[in-house]
């Protein structure tokens, strides 16, 4: 999976918005994507990433949060499952 | 003042780098803060003083995506408007005109962030063309047009509104109008790979002034111009001769007790320093001895006009007077400030 190229990223406070330009391809509209904190962490960590698997993101979860395992994957195949249905995570 | 208008003068010093007042923002009038910046057409430009603003007291996120929503749309907006100046400049320049653009865009220049004004039309003046020619050309080119009560026509240009003006600047008293016209300088400006002319800062800022005394007696003005005309001012050191100059075109326009009222405006409300102002007793250096023509009360009155207006007169329901009602209205007002242009643009639109 990758991040969909030319996000913009607008932060307020500790607030975390994702702004999309082209949602479904429409170059009038703008989608604003809000996200937690926990949200906000994982979405900056795999902006810097190429491309990214579902295990990858979860090993840096649990490393970096001391977070179980099981919960982590769970947790982030419902979170990727959500920016899918976006389009803010594509393919590769 | 309400508390969601008092909030929004708070964003906009914040946003334009204006001396900030003491006052404080109510969190609670957020959505009704929003709602005043759509109205006054600073949504995207107030939305920039949000992040100054303490975590806790920050608006819902649902306010917050809905006014990061307009200053996208404000910056896309001002990408094609832009690209549409750019590509009339190229087309113009095959006829050897050049053309000069007023207001709008040219002001963005300003402005901290350019992306963040939201555009209007473009408001251009063809120095030499003829608007006999200019209807055919138009009507050859397959480009539908629409003629203006006041003489001016627009057309659709790559998607942006064109309106060409009869004249520069917004003053309907021939006399006066002639000697005004003979003082304007213009200066280059690039707009991408073309340049045109755009109003020398002088100029700009009479040009500015005068603008909003016409909608201020018509359909009424919003807090964008006004930002407009306080960012000219503020970024503007005038020379002598340059202040000479400024104070000539009001003088010759007859708008002094006009101007002295909008410079009490940018003084009180806005912050704009004495010596930056377009008030006829700073341009003659009076206000050194304690001579001044600027007034808290006149500030406060015509405040009161701008925040009850909105852009161009656009109020809660959304819908405009009629022009002549609206002149009608606010003449009582107007009158004591400039009489002859006043009844000059009365009668102009009554002949329209």
């Amino acid at each position: 999976m990758k991040t969909k190229p030319n996000l913009t990223i607008q932060t307020l406070g500790s607030r975390f918005l994702i702004v999309d330009e082209s949602p479904a391809n429409d170059p009038e509209a703008t989608a604003i994507h809000t996200l937690n904190p926990t949200a906000a962490a994982i979405w900056s960590h795999i902006a810097e990433l190429p491309s990214f698997t579902l295990e990858q993101v979860a090993d840096w979860l649990v490393e970096n949060f001391e977070v179980d395992p099981a919960r982590a994957r769970a947790d982030l195949r419902a979170l990727f499952a959500q920016w899918q249905t976006q389009s803010l995570i594509l393919p590769d | 003042m309400t508390s969601a208008q008092a909030n929004l003068l708070i964003l906009l010093r914040q946003a334009l780098n204006l001396p900030q007042t003491n006052q404080t923002i109510d969190s609670s009038a957020w959505p009704e803060t929003l709602a005043e910046a759509r109205r006054h057409a600073v949504a995207p430009l107030a939305f920039a003083a949000l992040e100054s603003i303490p975590e806790t007291q920050l608006p819902a996120d649902e306010t917050v995506a809905a006014w990061l929503t307009l200053r996208q749309a404000a910056v896309r907006a001002n990408r094609r408007t832009d690209a549409a100046i750019e590509s009339l400049a190229a087309e113009l320049k095959k006829f050897d005109v050049k053309p000069l653009i007023i207001k709008g865009q040219t002001v963005g220049r300003h402005y901290p962030d350019p992306s963040l004004r939201s555009p209007g039309d473009i408001d251009v003046y063809l120095p030499g063309v003829s608007f006999e020619k200019l209807r055919r050309d138009l009507t050859t080119a397959s480009i539908p047009f629409q003629d203006h009560s006041d003489g001016s026509i627009s057309f659709l240009w790559k998607g942006v509104e064109v309106e060409i003006h009869v004249n520069p600047v917004d003053i309907a008293t021939p006399s006066r109008l002639r000697r005004v016209l003979a003082e304007l300088k213009t200066v280059p400006m690039a707009f991408g790979q073309e340049t045109v002319s755009v109003l020398d800062p002088v100029c700009e800022i009479f040009m500015l002034g005068a603008h909003i005394f016409k909608h201020v007696i018509g359909h009424g003005i919003g807090l964008r111009q006004i930002c407009d005309v306080a960012l000219a001012c503020r970024n503007t050191d005038l020379s002598v001769d340059d202040r000479r100059r400024l104070l000539q075109l009001i003088n010759d326009a007859g708008l002094q007790r006009w101007f002295a009222e909008l410079s009490s405006l940018l003084h009180y409300h806005f912050g704009i320093p004495a010596d930056r102002l377009p008030s006829p007793r700073c341009l003659a250096g009076e206000n050194a001895d304690g001579k001044t023509d600027l007034s808290r009360r006149k500030a406060d009155r015509l405040l009161r006009r701008v925040l009850s207006a909105g852009n161009f007169g656009f109020r809660e329901s959304n819908t405009r007077p009629q022009t002549a009602l609206a002149f009608l209205r606010n003449s009582s007002y107007s009158l004591r400030l400039a009489p002859r242009e006043t009844l000059a643009q009365i009668l102009q639109l009554a002949r329209s």
